[in-house]
């Protein structure tokens, strides 16, 4: 299986109040322009010792361009950053080039020039069509520009879309997640990805909820707002392929496949993560010193483990469940060089008897019931 | 030979807040017994507890030189006594070594239910009793109505009835003289064996245990042998004392004296309230009356929250019991709660007491199981055995009857609030069987009610019916058969031992849902639904049911950020290792003690 390359471009407009991806606000709208550039040339500068520092010839079958904001490089930048690329990646087998797009920052010409790079899918975060919703994640755009961006990147030629979606938003009815959903399945996109807001440490998300100004919706009510999701996506012709993600036939995101099933991938940027040669690497979370490392040579690290082996298996084991189609036993044998059942088979065998796990043809997976509740069904084979 | 004509042993009977600590202090006062830098408000409680309780744990002798009116020097020996039910073996003790009791009953409350059972057993032990009114100075004092009840309820004759005010120091003199002239002098034989009673005992790490004693007959001093009648064992004196209330070295003491002894004794174990001390060379051959070895009434489990501290519990018991022989404990361990020990305490305010110095003079985190007492088990083959857990109850087929211990309680009380304390008398499987009317604001309830009915949270809920007023007290009237049945609560269908329990039959189903309904709230949900459900011999009265979890998955993948995911599962998994497992439940220990907590009171 061909590695993938991860590039982490960290700025944002505006940091979402339930974001805990690394980025730094550009606030591009309040001014303060000349920083800003000095800040993303800097960030460029650094970005290109790091693919200095790549393995030669690296020849990634998947690309993946997230952040952070990767449109809100200005024009200049964002053409550098694929200059950078064609310059150091060697992409001649790169089948999947992913780009994500904040719907409040792209222009036409931004689009046309993602387009002209050699980028074929977009992931575009629309999150939500209920102003009020969009008002309270902190999302720079209203619903209006989730479609305008959308039509935007149809007509000038890109076929593989994908549209994230929120929910479990506090205070946001059944009704308007449906109104979501739908509305997503109208723009008719071939991927969707649908996250539950998840109440991070760090974030102002979590210090609204400390001071009682917010509440975490309640399980039921989240589980109801997936199953509706699950059903309304589906019928538009989607299949479910991983716990929050839904596709067309053939357009499951290769790269994402590749985090579940223990494939091999390198990050570049900082909070970049890495899994190479069955080691997993993050870089320096932060801009300065991840720069500051590589300029002075050095790999920009922060962290780096590497299993024993057995915890690596599992550890591969429970990211592999998260596919709808579950693990296959050669496959999960070839890259592990482990078989299931030597490791967990006694805790595969009670979750079995409580019809959480499925082991039929070779091949393992949760069922519908273990689904919902796979963080405890993982916390057994982990 | 010796005269001890010039010798009184007396104690003090009253109820809490009534002023017996503060007459002992105008006493010491009038006698010049303590030096004035020494003075602090109640001297003679010198336990934090004591002191904060307003209760007196342990004896507090003390000697006093007296002139009285007729020119003579008296000795003086009070004795202050516990003053509650739990210790009644200890107050019989202590009553033993005197001839005479001051009965101090406040003349603003009127008689309270301690004073009632206390003075009972003064009277059993053929005190002469002198009534004290004291608070005389209070506005709302009624010194007629009360001396009224003390006729009419402690049928003592109020003819020459002292009043006193403790606090200023009026009337204390005339007390004095009463004293002197009511309370007979010791009998006992200077030139007989040796004869000693010890009514208490206390532990000095410096100084080994320190025995308190009364001597009926003969005398000891420093290198005498004595001999423990009851184990026969023999130690040689090393000092002999009498307390100034601090406690002063004398040569020799003798018939009628009160004081310590400290000899090469280790163990306050060794030393048995009640035991009769004689000469090891000369030893007499009859043991004073009384003598008994003391039974805990109260049972209860004592475990340490954090598992690792039981050494640590274990060692904090060790150093208790050195000052307190009447605590028994012995290891169990409980499937939910992990390494602990069974208790055995004389009642409700000891076990409280225990508890309370392990939390604060020991530090220790713990948690308690539901008190119980000793039932009386009946077997089918004639046999009876004693069973203070209930986990060790025998098969039912095995079992005859099941008898439980009663007590008579008294409830002094405000006549608006009887209702109220008549249908908690009711609640509580009690039966009324007197109602005295005291003056016209309250009554006396006598009742007869099962003790392990007021172990839980009666004496509350007597305060919270009675906005405070009323006041209770009880004394043990021995073994009565009732319909009692072991009460086992089944999570996923495994027995939790820790909430095992013997309830009355016509209780259980109350008691069951409480339990469950207690337990659902706090064990989390499950892969699986879990049926929690109360069982008398497996027949389930009671049920609650945990749905199984419907929700727990993260839907983000962090980016590439495996890493996290797997930390999370891990600490996921770990959490679980640090819960109990029932079966194929996993419980959290705090769980186990939110229950206890919540279901205890």
């Amino acid at each position: 299986m061909a590695p993938g390359l991860y590039v982490h471009v960290p700025f944002c407009v505006r940091k979402c109040i339930y974001c805990d991806f690394y980025s730094v606000e550009t606030g591009l709208r309040s001014g303060q322009p000349a920083d800003v550039r000095v800040g993303q040339d800097h960030f460029l500068e650094a970005l290109e010792l790091e693919f200095q520092r790549l393995p030669t010839p690296f020849s990634p079958g998947t690309i993946f361009i997230g952040g952070g904001t990767p449109t809100e490089l200005s024009d200049s930048n964002l053409e550098r950053l694929f200059e950078l690329i064609h310059t150091y990646i060697d992409v001649r087998q790169v089948s999947e080039w992913t780009c994500e797009i904040n719907p409040g920052t792209l222009t036409a010409a931004k689009a046309q020039l993602v387009r002209e790079s050699g980028v074929n899918r977009v992931s575009l975060g629309a999150q939500s069509f209920d102003a009020r919703n969009l008002e309270f994640l902190g999302r720079i755009h209203g619903p209006d520009d989730i479609a305008s961006a959308f039509h935007l990147l149809r007509d000038i030629g890109f076929d593989n879309i994908n549209l994230d979606l929120i929910y479990g938003i506090p205070q946001a009815s059944l009704e308007s997640v449906v109104g979501d959903i739908e509305q997503i399945c109208a723009l008719d996109p071939e991927h969707v990805s649908c996250y539950c807001l998840t109440f991070e440490e760090g974030t102002p998300l979590m210090g609204m909820k400390r001071r009682g100004e917010v509440t975490e919706t309640d399980d039921d009510t989240e589980l109801d707002q997936y199953k509706v999701i699950r059903q309304t996506v589906e019928q538009a012709g989607h299949e479910q392929y991983e716990l929050s993600n839904f596709s067309k036939p053939n357009r499951r995101c290769a790269h994402n496949v590749l985090y579940w099933t223990g494939g091999d991938y390198l990050g570049c940027g900082p909070a970049a993560h890495s899994h190479w040669q069955g080691s997993r690497k993050a870089n320096h979370r932060r801009l300065s010193p991840w720069s500051q490392a590589l300029q002075a040579g050095k790999p920009p690290l922060q962290f780096e483990e590497r299993l024993e082996p057995e915890a690596k298996a599992r550890e591969i084991l429970v990211n592999w469940l998260r596919l709808i189609d579950g693990v296959p036993r050669s496959a999960f044998k070839a890259v592990t060089g482990y078989d299931w059942t030597d490791l967990v088979g006694t805790e595969i065998e009670e979750l079995v008897c409580l019809g959480v796990l499925l082991e039929e043809q070779d091949c393992l997976r949760l069922t519908n019931a273990g689904l919902f509740v796979s963080d405890r069904v993982f916390a057994e084979l982990i | 030979m010796s005269d001890l004509s010039h010798i009184r042993n007396f104690c003090i009977i009253a109820h809490i807040d009534h002023g017996k600590s503060t007459l002992a202090d105008r006493m010491l006062d009038v006698t010049k017994s303590i030096e004035v830098r020494d003075r602090r408000e109640q001297l003679l409680d010198s336990m934090d507890l004591e002191r904060e309780r307003g209760i007196t744990i342990k004896a507090h002798p003390v000697t006093m030189k007296y002139t009285a009116q007729d020119g003579r020097d008296y000795r003086f020996n009070l004795i202050d006594t516990p003053g509650h039910v739990d210790f009644s073996y200890e107050v019989s003790r202590s009553l033993a070594a005197c001839e005479g009791a001051l009965l101090v009953v406040d003349a603003a409350q009127g008689v309270e239910a301690q004073t009632v059972a206390n003075t009972h057993l003064a009277i059993e032990q053929g005190l002469q009793i002198i009534p004290v009114l004291n608070k005389i100075d209070l506005p709302s004092a009624d010194v007629e109505e009360v001396s009224r009840q003390i006729e009419e309820i402690l049928t003592i004759p109020m003819d020459d009835c002292l009043k006193v005010s403790a606090k200023t120091g009026s009337g204390i003199d005339p007390v004095m003289e009463a004293i002197v002239q009511q309370i007979s002098p010791p009998r006992g034989e200077v030139d007989a064996s040796l004869r000693a009673l010890v009514f208490d005992s206390t532990y000095d790490a410096y100084r080994g245990v320190i025995t308190y004693v009364r001597v009926v007959d003969g005398a000891l001093g420093k290198g005498d042998k004595i001999r423990l009648l009851s184990t026969g064992k023999d130690y040689e004196v090393k000092e002999t004392g009498i307390f100034t209330p601090k406690p002063l070295a004398v040569d020799r003491m003798q018939a009628g004296d009160v004081g310590y002894i400290i000899g090469n004794i280790k163990d306050t174990s060794e030393i048995k309230i009640g035991d009769t001390i004689t000469k090891a060379d000369r030893p007499s051959k009859d043991p004073l009356p009384g003598f008994k070895q003391v039974q805990p009434m109260v049972f209860s489990g004592i475990y340490p929250v954090n598992t690792a501290d039981y050494e640590k519990l274990k060692a904090s018991l060790d150093k208790l019991i050195l000052n307190d022989s009447s605590f028994h404990y012995q290891a169990e361990s409980s499937v939910a709660l992990g390494l602990g020990f069974r208790c055995g305490f004389l009642g409700l305010l000891h076990m409280e007491i225990i508890q309370e110095r392990l939390r604060r003079e020991y530090d220790m985190d713990i948690i308690t199981t539901y008190p119980g007492v000793i039932y009386q088990v009946h077997l089918t083959n004639g046999e009876m055995i004693e069973v203070d857990n209930p986990a060790h109850l025998p098969d039912v087929t095995e079992i005859d009857h099941i008898e439980e211990p009663r007590v008579n309680a008294y409830i002094i009380s405000p006549n608006e609030y009887i209702g109220d304390i008549m249908q908690l008398i009711m609640d509580k499987r009690g039966e009324l069987e007197k109602t005295d009317t005291i003056d016209s604001r309250r009554v006396m309830l006598t009742c007869n009610i099962p003790l392990n009915e007021i172990l839980i949270d009666f004496h509350d809920r007597l305060k919270s019916v009675s906005r405070g007023y009323a006041s209770m007290d009880y004394e043990h009237i021995g073994y009565y058969e009732d319909h009692l049945v072991k009460m086992d609560i089944l999570v996923h269908g495994e027995v939790v031992d820790a909430f095992s329990s013997m309830v009355h039959r016509d209780k259980a189903v109350d008691r069951g849902r409480q339990m469950c309904k207690a337990l659902k709230d706090v064990i989390p949900p499950q892969l699986f639904a879990v049926p929690i459900q109360a069982a008398i011999q497996r027949q389930i009265i009671a049920r609650e049911t945990i749905r199984a979890l419907r929700k727990d998955v993260t839907a983000k993948c962090y980016g590439g950020d495996i890493t996290r995911k797997r930390k999370l599962l891990e600490r996921q998994k770990e959490g679980k290792k640090r819960m109990k497992q029932i079966g194929k439940v996993s419980i959290p220990q705090e769980a186990f003690i939110t229950v206890l907590k919540s279901t205890n009171q």
